[in-house]
Parts: C-alpha cells; sequence; structure tokens
C-alpha cells in the first residue's frame, strides 16, 4: 500500500516585497529550488554569451587576417575563453542546478543535504566565474599578457571548480541519505539516480582538476619551471575542459531523457535496471578523466603494442560510450512498450540526447590515431556537440519541471518549434568542425592556417550554428519569463508523471513535503492512479 | 609607681629628647669643616640668595615666635578644666580681617625681594664663557664649547670636577642623558635640576680661587648619594694654564715601556667606553669610543687629562692620597691654583682606591652593573662593569693612566 | 547482501583498480594519471564501505526518515560572505595583498558566523529562541565589530575627500561639517520628541551624502600637490631630500619628531640669504654649536625670507648595509615658509671625524654653522 501525501501548500511567491527584500531572499535563501534557479538562470546568460563567442570565433576564421572581430592576439585567450565558458560556464553549472532544484522533491525529502554548502556553491561558482572573466578583461587566462592576470584566471577557476564540488557534495547526499521511507536506491527515479552518478563522478574528478589549477598557479606564480609560461597553461589544464571529463557532467542530460521518455510513453520504465547501469556506465569517464590523458588508439608498431593500445583506448573511450548507448537505447524502448507521442520537454531531452551521442561518439572517433584528428577542429565539434547536446536535454528538462519551480506550463507548440531549432543550431554548430577536422583546420586557434576554399563556408556555418543556439536560449528565456509573468496556471501533476515531486502543489512549497510519504515502487504516483496506466 | 609618677616620668623624658636634639642641632651649626654649608656664600649669586635669607629669616623667626607663643598660651589659658563650654558665635570680622591683611602684608613684602633675586639669579645676558653640563647616572660630564677669547679653540670634555676662572660669570647649561638631576654648588649658587630633553641655565661665580663641593640634590637611583662634584675655581691666568694643558696634543707613551703596555691593555678594555682625544689604533686611525652601544646613559667620562683632576668615579674617590687632598684644600687662595694645576703626580696617587675600581668596580659603588640586573635598561650597563682585569693589567693600566696629564 | 549503491561504488573501485594495472603494465607505473587512479581506488573503496555500512542508508518508516523529514535550513546570509571572502582572498592573492588580508578577514567573520548560526539552529526546536541563543553568543562581537568597520568606513572615506580638496578647503570644510554635527547633536538632546523621526532621517541623509563625496572624491583622484609628488617620487623610501627643493610642495623623509619647543640650545635663523646662530644663554652670534654627545638636543629653525628653506644637518656619511655604497647621514626639517619656525631634535652618538666635520647648511642661504660633538 502507497500512501501519498497531496496537501496544498503556501506558494513560496512573493508578492508585494521590495525589491531590496526579495533580493535579500535570494542571497540568504537556503530554498533548494532557489538555489537550483538562480544556477540555472546564470548558467543560461552564459550559454547566450558563449554561443556569440562561438559564433564570432567562426566568422573570424573566414578570414582571419582581416581581423574582423578581434586582433590576433587576443584569438588565443577568446578561444580559451570559450573553452571554460562551454564547460563551466554552462554545461557544468546548469546541470547541478537542475539537480539542486529537482532531486530533493524526487526523492521525497523536504529540503536538500547540506543546504549552506549548496549555497555557499553556487556563490563560490558564480564569484569564481566572475574572476575567470575579469581575468580575461584584463588580459589574462591562457595566453594572456599579464602574469598577475593570469594568476587570476587560475585562482578564478579554482574557485567556481570548488561551488560546483560543493553543488555535487550537495546533490549527492541528498540522494544517498534523504530518500523518503521505503525508497531504495534501486527506486530513485531515473533523473535523480542520473545525479547521484554525475555528482559522485563530478566529485571524484573535481578535486583532480583542483589539484591541476593548485600547482599550476604555483608554479606559475613562483618560478614558471615545471609547467611552461602563460601560453601552455591548458596543456596541463586542458583536460579539464576535454572529453572524456565532459561526458562526466553529461551523465544527467541522458538522466532527463530517461526520465522524461516513459512518462510521455505513459509507461512504467522497461529494463529498469539496465537504464541505471548504463547511466552508472557513463560514469567511467571519470577513469579516463583523472589520468588527464588522451588516451588515443595507435595501430603502429609491435602487436604488443598495438594490443595495448587498443585495450586502453577501449576501456577508456569505450565504457563511457556503451553507457550512453545502453541508456538512449534502453529509454527509448518505453515507446516500444507504452504509446509513441510526443511534447516539447522529449523532443528537447530526445535530440539532446542524440546530440550527445553524436559527441560521445565522435570523441571515440576523434581518439583513433589513424584518423589524424587530434589537435584539430574535430575536438572543438566533440565539444559542441557535448555541451550544446547537453543545453538541449537541459532545456527540455526545465520545460518538464518548469511547473514545480515556477508554477508554469510553457506553451507545448513554441517549445517544440525552439526544440527543432535548436537542433538545427547545434548540428550546424558542430558538424561542419568535424568536416574542418578532417581538413586539419587547428584546435583552439585562428590564424596561422588557410581558411580559403570551403574551409570558409564550415566555419560560416558553425558560425551560425551558435548564433542560431544564441536566439534559441534568448528565446526560451524570453518564453519562461513571459509564462512567470503572467502567473501560475500549473496544475500540481500536468504531465501524468511517475515520482514523487508531482504529489505536491505547483510551484513547490518552501518545505516541499508537509508529512513525508512512504513509497514502495520507482513508479509511486502510478501506484494510486492504475487507471490511467497503458498496459504492459 | 603609681600612674601620676610614670606619666611625669615619661614626660620627662620626651622633654629630654627634645632638648637633646634641639642643643645638637645648634651646636652642628658650629661646624667648622662644613664644605657644602649653605650659611657661607663665596660668589654673588649664593650672596644674593644669602641676602635674601637675612631678610626672610629674621622675619621668620618674628612671626614664627608669636604664633608658637600665642598658640602655647592659648592651650594653657583654655585648657579643659571643667568649665562651661563658651558661647559658639559665628566670630569677629574684624579680627578675621586683620589676621589676612597682615600676613598678606608680611608676605608681600618677603615677596617682593624673593621675586627680584629669582630675577636677578637668572640674568644671562652679561655672560663670560659657557659650560655644558650633563647628568647621567651617576657622575657629572663638563665639556666646554670653542670660545676662543677664553683661549678654547677645541671643545674640552671632562668630568668630576668643575673648573672655571674665578671672578667671571659662568652660565651652565645644564641637561640630563637618563633621568632628572639636580646641580648643587651650595657656596655658589642654589639647586638646579638637569632634565633630559630640556636645556636649564645655571649662573656660577666665585669670589675667590678655591674649591667648592657639591652635590646631586634630587634622588636619581641606586648611587645618587655617590653623585658628587666639586666645583674648581682658579685665577684667569691659571685658568688658561689649565685650558691650555687641556688642549695639548696627545703623547703617547714610548714603545717597549710599561705605559705603552698599559695603551694597549687601555684600547683592548677601556677605549670602547672612554675616549682619550688623540689615542690611535695599530693603523693610526683614531680611536672614536662607542658608550653608545654599551652604557644605558650613552656616555662614559672622557679620560684624556685624567691625572689633572683630583677625583674620580663621579667625584666619589679622591683621585690624590689624603696628604696630597689636604695641599690642595689647605692651601690659601692666592697659592690655591698653582696646588691645583699640580695635578697627580705618581708619589701623589690614591693608588688604594684607584686600583681597587679597576679590580672590581661594581664592588666598590653600587651601579646596577651586575650583568643579570641589566634587564630594565636593554643590557646596557649604568655605571663601569666587572672586567677580569689581572693585577698585571693593573699595574699596567695605572702607568698608563698616570701618563694622561 | 549488497545493496544497489555499493555494488557500483564496488564496480567502479574494480574498474578503478583495472584502470591502474593497465597504467602500470602498458602506460607508465609514475605517471600522473596513475597517482590519480590510486586516490581513485581509495575513494571508491571508502564509498563502497560506506554504503555497505549503511545499507544505503535505506528507510523503511516515516520515523526512521530523519534526513529527509529534515525541514529546510533557515535563511543564511554566510555563505554567500564566505564566497566572497574566498574570491576576495583569491582576488588578494594576484593583485593587491590588502585585498587579501581584508579576505581573509571576511572569510574568518563569516565561518565563525555561520559555524554559530549552525550551531545554535539546532539549540532548540523554537526558532525565536534559536535566534536569541546566537544573538547572545555574537551580539557582543557583532555590534562593535560592525560599528569597528563602518568607523573604518566613514574614515576611508572622510580621507579621501581630505587628499582631494585642497589643504584650506579642507579646513573650512571640516570646520563646517563639525559645527553642523555639533548643532544636531544639541537639537537632538535637547529635543527628544524629535530625535527617532529626525535621526532616521538626518543619519542615511548624510552617510549617502558622504559616501557620494567620498566616492567622487576617490574617483577625482587625490589633489595636485599629491600627484606631483607622488610623480616626483616622494614616496619613495629612497628619496631623501634634504637640498633645495625640486617640488615645493611635500618632503615625507624630514625630521618628523615633535621636540620641545622650550628646551632649544640653539636657534638658526636665515635672513636676507644669510645664514646665523645663537646659542641659548648667549646673547651674540655664534658660528659653532656644541652639543653633548648622545644626548637629544633640540635646534630652532626660523626662516625670515621670503622664498621657502629647510635647515639640513650634516653628520658626515656611512656605507649602507654590507654595500660598498656611500650615503650621506644627517636628517632635515621641513619647508619653512616666511617668519615660521622649524625645530629638529639631535642625538648624536659619536664625533665627527676630521674629514667630514659635522654641520648645519640652508640649502640656497649661504653660510654655515659648524656642528661640534665633543
Amino acid at each position: 500500500m502507497t500512501t501519498i501525501d497531496t496537501h496544498v501548500g503556501v506558494s513560496t511567491h512573493t508578492t508585494g516585497s521590495s525589491f531590496v527584500a526579495s533580493v535579500g531572499q535570494w542571497v540568504t535563501s537556503s530554498d533548494h529550488k532557489k538555489i537550483g534557479r538562480l544556477f540555472i538562470g546564470l548558467s543560461l546568460l552564459y550559454a547566450i554569451a558563449v554561443a556569440v563567442i562561438g559564433a564570432l570565433i567562426g566568422f573570424e576564421r573566414i578570414n582571419p587576417d582581416g581581423a574582423q572581430f578581434f586582433d590576433a592576439d587576443a584569438a588565443l585567450q577568446l578561444t580559451q575563453l570559450h573553452r571554460h565558458a562551454l564547460v563551466f560556464g554552462l554545461l557544468a553549472p546548469l546541470f547541478i542546478g537542475l539537480a539542486i532544484a529537482v532531486v530533493p522533491m524526487q526523492v521525497g525529502a523536504r529540503a536538500i543535504a547540506l543546504p549552506r554548502l549548496a549555497q555557499l556553491g553556487f556563490w563560490g561558482w558564480a564569484l569564481g566565474t566572475d574572476l575567470v572573466l575579469i581575468s580575461f578583461i584584463a588580459n589574462g587566462g591562457p595566453g594572456g599578457g599579464s602574469s598577475d592576470m593570469v594568476d587570476l584566471y587560475l585562482l578564478g577557476l579554482g574557485l567556481s571548480l570548488a561551488g560546483l564540488l560543493a553543488g555535487a557534495v550537495s546533490v549527492a547526499t541528498t540522494v544517498l541519505t534523504s530518500r523518503a521511507p521505503g525508497m531504495g536506491l534501486m527506486d530513485v527515479p531515473a533523473f535523480s539516480w542520473s545525479a547521484l552518478m554525475g555528482s559522485v563522478a563530478s566529485v571524484l574528478s573535481l578535486p583532480v582538476a583542483i589539484g591541476t589549477v593548485a600547482y599550476l598557479y604555483v608554479d606559475h606564480t613562483y618560478s614558471q619551471t615545471a609547467f611552461g609560461d602563460n601560453k601552455v597553461i591548458n596543456t596541463w589544464l586542458g583536460w579539464v575542459y576535454a572529453q572524456p571529463q565532459t561526458f562526466v557532467l553529461i551523465v544527467m542530460a541522458l538522466g532527463v531523457l530517461a526520465e522524461i521518455a516513459p512518462v510521455t510513453a505513459r509507461t512504467r520504465q522497461p529494463l529498469r535496471p539496465v537504464l541505471l547501469a548504463g547511466i552508472a556506465l557513463i560514469t567511467t569517464a571519470t577513469l579516463g578523466a583523472v589520468t588527464q590523458t588522451a588516451h588515443v588508439l595507435d595501430l603502429s608498431g609491435t602487436t604488443g603494442d598495438k594490443l595495448s593500445s587498443t585495450i586502453l583506448f577501449l576501456f577508456f573511450n569505450g565504457l563511457p560510450l556503451l553507457g550512453a548507448l545502453v541508456t538512449v537505447a534502453v529509454a527509448m524502448l518505453s515507446f516500444k512498450e507504452g504509446r509513441p507521442g510526443v511534447n516539447a520537454s522529449f523532443a528537447f531531452a530526445l535530440l539532446g540526447a542524440l546530440m550527445l551521442l553524436a559527441g560521445v561518439a565522435g570523441s571515440f572517433v576523434q581518439h583513433i590515431g589513424d584518423a589524424a584528428l587530434v589537435g584539430t577542429s574535430f575536438g572543438e565539434g566533440v565539444t559542441a556537440y557535448v555541451v550544446y547536446g547537453g543545453l538541449l536535454a537541459a532545456l527540455g528538462g526545465i520545460t518538464y519541471w518548469a511547473p514545480k519551480l515556477w508554477g508554469v506550463v510553457l506553451d507545448d507548440k513554441k517549445v517544440l518549434g525552439l526544440a527543432g531549432l535548436g537542433f538545427i543550431g547545434v548540428v550546424l554548430a558542430s558538424l561542419p568542425l568535424y568536416v574542418a577536422g578532417f581538413a586539419d583546420q587547428p584546435v583552439d586557434a585562428v590564424n596561422d592556417f588557410d581558411y580559403s576554399g570551403p574551409l570558409g563556408l564550415w566555419n560560416v556555418l558553425a558560425g551560425a550554428g551558435s548564433a542560431v543556439i544564441a536566439l534559441v536560449v534568448l528565446a526560451y528565456v524570453g518564453l519562461l519569463f513571459a509564462a512567470v509573468r503572467k502567473g501560475a496556471g500549473a496544475s500540481d501533476d500536468p504531465w501524468d508523471a511517475h515520482t514523487l515531486e508531482w504529489s505536491i502543489p505547483s510551484p513547490a512549497p518552501a518545505d516541499n513535503f508537509a508529512a513525508l510519504a512512504t513509497v514502495s515502487s520507482s513508479e509511486p504516483l502510478l501506484d494510486v492512479k492504475p487507471s490511467q496506466e497503458v498496459p504492459a | 609607681m603609681d600612674t601620676v609618677s610614670r606619666v611625669k616620668s615619661s614626660r620627662r623624658r620626651i622633654l629630654g629628647t627634645l632638648v637633646g636634639i634641639a642643643a645638637s642641632a645648634t651646636l652642628a651649626g658650629c661646624a667648622q669643616n662644613a664644605p657644602q654649608d649653605t650659611w657661607e656664600p663665596k660668589g654673588p649669586n649664593a650672596e644674593m640668595i644669602h641676602d635674601l635669607d637675612n631678610l626672610v629669616f629674621p622675619i621668620a623667626y618674628v612671626v614664627g615666635i608669636i604664633v608658637l607663643g600665642l598658640a602655647l598660651y592659648i592651650f594653657w589659658k583654655f585648657k579643659d578644666r571643667g568649665q562651661e563650654i563658651p558661647v559658639q558665635g559665628h566670630g569677629k570680622p574684624y579680627m578675621e580681617i586683620t589676621l589676612t591683611v597682615v600676613p598678606a602684608l608680611i608676605l608681600s613684602v618677603v615677596g617682593v625681594f624673593t621675586f627680584r633675586t629669582i630675577f636677578d639669579l637668572a640674568e644671562t645676558q652679561d655672560t663670560e664663557i659657557v659650560i655644558n653640563v650633563t647628568g647621567q647616572q651617576w657622575w657629572w660630564e663638563y665639556d666646554y664649547p670653542v670660545q676662543p677669547e677664553h683661549g678654547i679653540n677645541q671643545p674640552i670634555v671632562t668630568s668630576g670636577q668643575l673648573v672655571f676662572p674665578a671672578g667671571t660669570k659662568v652660565l651652565l647649561r645644564e641637561t640630563s642623558r637618563d633621568v632628572i638631576h639636580s646641580y648643587w654648588i651650595p657656596a655658589l649658587n642654589g639647586k638646579k635640576d638637569a632634565v633630559p630633553g630640556r636645556v636649564h641655565l645655571l649662573r656660577l661665580e666665585a669670589n675667590e680661587p678655591g674649591l667648592y663641593a657639591g652635590q646631586c640634590a634630587e634622588f636619581c637611583g641606586l648611587s645618587h648619594a655617590n653623585m658628587r662634584m666639586e666645583a674648581i675655581a682658579l685665577s684667569k691666568e691659571d685658568f688658561a694654564k689649565w685650558v691650555a694643558n687641556q688642549q695639548k696634543a696627545y703623547v703617547p707613551p714610548a714603545a717597549g715601556t710599561v705605559e705603552a703596555e698599559g695603551e694597549a691593555v687601555y684600547i683592548a678594555q677601556c677605549a670602547r667606553c672612554h675616549q682619550v682625544n688623540g689615542l690611535k689604533d695599530a693603523q693610526g686611525k683614531p680611536i672614536i669610543s662607542a658608550p653608545d652601544e654599551y652604557v644605558y646613559s650613552g656616555a662614559a667620562p672622557n679620560l684624556t687629562a685624567l691625572m689633572t683632576r683630583n677625583t674620580f668615579a663621579g667625584a666619589m674617590f679622591d683621585l690624590v692620597n689624603e696628604k696630597c687632598r689636604a695641599d690642595v684644600w689647605g692651601a690659601p687662595s692666592e697659592k690655591f691654583g698653582e696646588a691645583y694645576l699640580k695635578g697627580v703626580t705618581e708619589d701623589c696617587l690614591n693608588q688604594k682606591d684607584l686600583r681597587a675600581w679597576l679590580r672590581n668596580a661594581p664592588e666598590m659603588k653600587p651601579m646596577y652593573a651586575e650583568p643579570n640586573l641589566l634587564g630594565p635598561s636593554d643590557g646596557k650597563y649604568r655605571g663601569m662593569p666587572y672586567l677580569a682585569l689581572t693585577e698585571d693589567d693593573i699595574d699596567k693600566l695605572v702607568a698608563y693612566l698616570l701618563t694622561l696629564k | 547482501m549488497f545493496t544497489t549503491g555499493s555494488k557500483y561504488f564496488i564496480g567502479l573501485t574494480a574498474l578503478s583498480v583495472v584502470a591502474t594495472v593497465l597504467y602500470l603494465f602498458l602506460v607508465n607505473p609514475s605517471d600522473l594519471g596513475a597517482l590519480a587512479l590510486v586516490g581513485l581506488i581509495t575513494s571508491a573503496a571508502t564509498l563502497s564501505g560506506v554504503s555497505i555500512f549503511t545499507r544505503d542508508s535505506d528507510t523503511e518508516t516515516v520515523e526512521q526518515a530523519v534526513d529527509a523529514s529534515a525541514g529546510p535550513a533557515s535563511a543564511s546570509f554566510w555563505p554567500i560572505v564566505v564566497a566572497l571572502g574566498a574570491a576576495m582572498v583569491l582576488l588578494g592573492l594576484a593583485t593587491e595583498p590588502v585585498v587579501f588580508v581584508l579576505g581573509i578577514a571576511v572569510l574568518v567573520g563569516g565561518g565563525v558566523e555561520w559555524m554559530v548560526q549552525g550551531w545554535s539552529d539546532r539549540a532548540s526546536a523554537n526558532a525565536a529562541y534559536n535566534s536569541e541563543v546566537r544573538a547572545k553568543v555574537l551580539g557582543g562581537i557583532e555590534y562593535p565589530g560592525l560599528s569597528a568597520v563602518l568607523t573604518i568606513i566613514v574614515a576611508f572615506l572622510f580621507s579621501r575627500i581630505f587628499l582631494a580638496v585642497s589643504k584650506d578647503a579642507a579646513t573650512i570644510f571640516f570646520m563646517l561639517v563639525a559645527a553642523v554635527i555639533f548643532a544636531l547633536g544639541f537639537v537632538f538632546a535637547a529635543r527628544t520628541d524629535l530625535r527617532k523621526k529626525a535621526l532616521s532621517v538626518v543619519l542615511p541623509v548624510s552617510i549617502a551624502l558622504l559616501a557620494i563625496a567620498g566616492v567622487v572624491s576617490a574617483l577625482s583622484g587625490e589633489r595636485k600637490q599629491l600627484v606631483d609628488a607622488a610623480r616626483e617620487d616622494h614616496f619613495a623610501i629612497e628619496h631623501r631630500e634634504c637640498g633645495e627643493e625640486a617640488s615645493k610642495y611635500y618632503d615625507k623623509h624630514a625630521n618628523n619628531r615633535v621636540p620641545l619647543r622650550k628646551a632649544v640650545i640653539a636657534t638658526i635663523t636665515v635672513e636676507n640669504n644669510e645664514v646665523s646662530a645663537k646659542m641659548i644663554g648667549l646673547d651674540r652670534k655664534v658660528d659653532t654649536i656644541t652639543i653633548p654627545r648622545m644626548n637629544s638636543t633640540t635646534v630652532l629653525f626660523r626662516n625670515l625670507d621670503d622664498s621657502e628653506r629647510r635647515l639640513v644637518v650634516n653628520l658626515g656619511s656611512a656605507k649602507v648595509g654590507d654595500t660598498d655604497v656611500v650615503e650621506p647621514l644627517g636628517t632635515c626639517t621641513q619647508l619653512t615658509g616666511k617668519g615660521q619656525e622649524q625645530v629638529l631634535t639631535l642625538t648624536i652618538p659619536k664625533p665627527a671625524t676630521a674629514e667630514e666635520p659635522f654641520s648645519f647648511t640652508v640649502p640656497g642661504a649661504n653660510g654655515e654653522i659648524k656642528l661640534v660633538v665633543p
């Protein structure tokens, strides 16, 4: 027997309070939904900015000697800023924020575990990212001309990583310790499971990144003997922005798909244990990440050399790819069992997941030595697929949980349109870079390469893709704003969903559940409304 | 013994004690060997004070006798014999006014003369020679700024005895290097405090050549009682000789002599604090002492012409033996200069005290010179420390010091 | 036996071991990656142990689910303060040490506040009582601390204004400000009924005015004299300017002691471009001033000429530290206008050498007074 409390709580809307009081509330709040929304909001702002930078880089590559947008000296700094903002301004905080906002509700907790740590996490990440931006503006960052500002870049990066780490610790602890009675780890919703996996993987890999930053800072400040000067910082730090570290951050993106797919198909998730295992398998990316090396398949040399290279390649690059494939495949099985259908959140999540697969698979290809893609813009294409794919999936998640976070349901058709446009944008922003990679266009560079011929076209397309993504995010944020301004209108369970967060009012009250629910399956809501279930 | 007789006997004892004290105080005034007697002025400044005393004291005596007599009369007249308590009235305004006005008038008369004397004593416009006097624990340093009219063409630094020309208006510029001291030669003028960071002026003038003793008059630490001074007035001719002698060039002892060995000991042991003008090291470089590094006050006596002085260690000890000192002290005024300028010859040297001083100075004069007592002064000595000299060293040193004339 | 969580962590541990073994045999045992993988084994194994030990923190009844039923924490200002402190520390590391020190202060302050709030939140089930407990512990530190910070800010803003406006304007301005404060204080003391309302207007308005004036002053920069002085390197420690002035504004390295004006041993005067001296107690000019060795002695300088002058005492020269650089010794008064006086206090431990006699000079004027230290 499953008992579910569906009490009607007080709305978290603050009406009539002054601007100062409202700012004070946001600054001091330990409500996980507020902290999560802060993460999400700021990440989306960065998403717009980073897409604009991507567009600039694409257009600049048409004719670097013309220097339309920035001078040659700034090229290295701008490409590095682009990489940084893609991964730690957009991808990582967007999912940590979504997890902080949603996971406690999903697992039936009244609050997030370690709420003030989550708060510290947001402000640490935000201020650290500010320091990074200041350092770039003041001629710092990798390749920067001001030594102090290069230091500041490293220190700011360290702080923002520490902030993300704090958020990840908070999320992982919530799933591990604050589940509703009766909810074993096997029963946690797919997104919460992916949040746990992603957070644990972050907790295991981010300290290594912070350690790298620490030794780079000490060396850069005091001697510049062990790790070189400002230009080569990212030789040592590059892995933090590259695959497989980025895979650690997209576990939750596939979790979003796994969460939404069975709800859309109106069925219980088939092969649920396999799905959870698939998600868990993606976190083997951590193993590759902490080694801080790209494991390239090298088929030259003796048989022994070939064998060892193949084993390493398959182990470090193959396992995450396998995990991602399994996850997407099993999630899509819902549609075989349930009834096919589509809505905006599912479309975003699915298209995002496909883009991610393209990225993960691309990374796999990139690490095949004979393809000669290492050091080319193919890597940029992989990052773009992964990050923008993650962005699409996250927008799907935001659309899905908007009723609980803002009390609104977004216009399905409009969002569906944006999903389609976003898909085009991502493909444009990424695929041409794959092609350009085969033409040996260098990675993270603008100058010293002949972009004439078809390459110009590819870069124009990539730039245009980034511009489209910027527009999509802008339009999405506009839609969300408009909906929130219009006011609440969402019912408690608009999607006819399976998990605990849909048992409480929309938007969710500050303390989530007035009384704890006791659950006995992985789809507790379905247990109490069996009539709506499509027979398996 | 009954109570009455016990009271009578104790009264008699108290009375006896009082009479004894009064008699000894009175008889003390008859002392002949009293060099610090305030009633025997030997110069115009002290005479001014003395003249004022001559005016003020008789008045004070008269007032004192009247007040004391009235008090005794009232004690006796109104003794409690069981009579009724008199009417307690408000008082008698006429009497009160009288008793206020009369003392005011007396004080005004005394005040007029006192202020006049104070201003006269502070007069410095007619100064004829200036001498800087610096006090420190526990000795006085005298330095004579360049004054060509007196033949002083280079600064003279000495200690223990202040030498000046008789019949000349001397201006002392007093200051201190550590704590407050007070300079007082009773036969020549009143006291004047020497205060760190300030310059106080004191006029001295002696009518006749002679030796005038004094004593630090402000408690200044452990050896305050041993901080003495002697003012030596010489005739102008004798003073010129003294000045010339102080400025003469240093003559090193002949090589190979015991005095030369003494010079080496001096350089090794004494020169870091005590200056001897003209002393040079083996390279021919002048040796400049550095008492600022070892001594709390930052100074130690300059020994350039040590043997022209009659005292050492803050005038606590005689540098000459008893007989020679008696010759100087006993010399008549006209012969005094000649006796003083002889200085210290080998026969006259007070070997006993000088050697004892060199052997262990802190034992001779309390000075906080123990190494474990230097905390409050940042590890610096307040006087001469124990130097662990051997008897052989002392022999050589004494021989060398005798050459510093 | 093995719960879901522990299965995952054990699997991760096993894969880490495999990865490490691959590294040991196929890559390079001393590689940085191998080291990180060993760390990963340790972390994953620890998590496995914890997961097995706690049985995944599974709960069956509402009573057992303590963590899930814990309500949201109270609002807290301190996480953002701590984050701000950390950002300041890092910014200070890369830029100004003062930012670093301030950051440490913010970090420590925020951390202590955070800890006490965390402790007091658990003191009882009564939120009002808890906040009272917190106030009891920290009120005694918060109020003085906050007022000290406010005082520093006010003083800093005032100092910016001082540095920006001219000397004369500053004097008049602050006389007026002081008068206004005094008058307001008087009014508030006399009219108790006015106090609360008026204060709530006057205080914010004056603080806002001060903040605006301070920020505007700080942005407009220091007054021309100070800017010139900085440009001419007057603030550098090497800048020992005792000669004729390059700038007429400022000299930091003049003797800054406040001596006893009443106990000067000598007065040095410059008149008609000639330097002369008189010593205390002697009513005539002297060309030599003798001062006792190692005794603080004060000399007065009086300028009777139109141009600004300073008195310089030349005390020979000495080597700088262990180097062969020889630098002149001595000090000087600040620049002194017409009819003004300055004093110098000297403590000279040793006499001059024959080659380098001591003297007093006035740059720009004729004559020299010999200084003798016996």
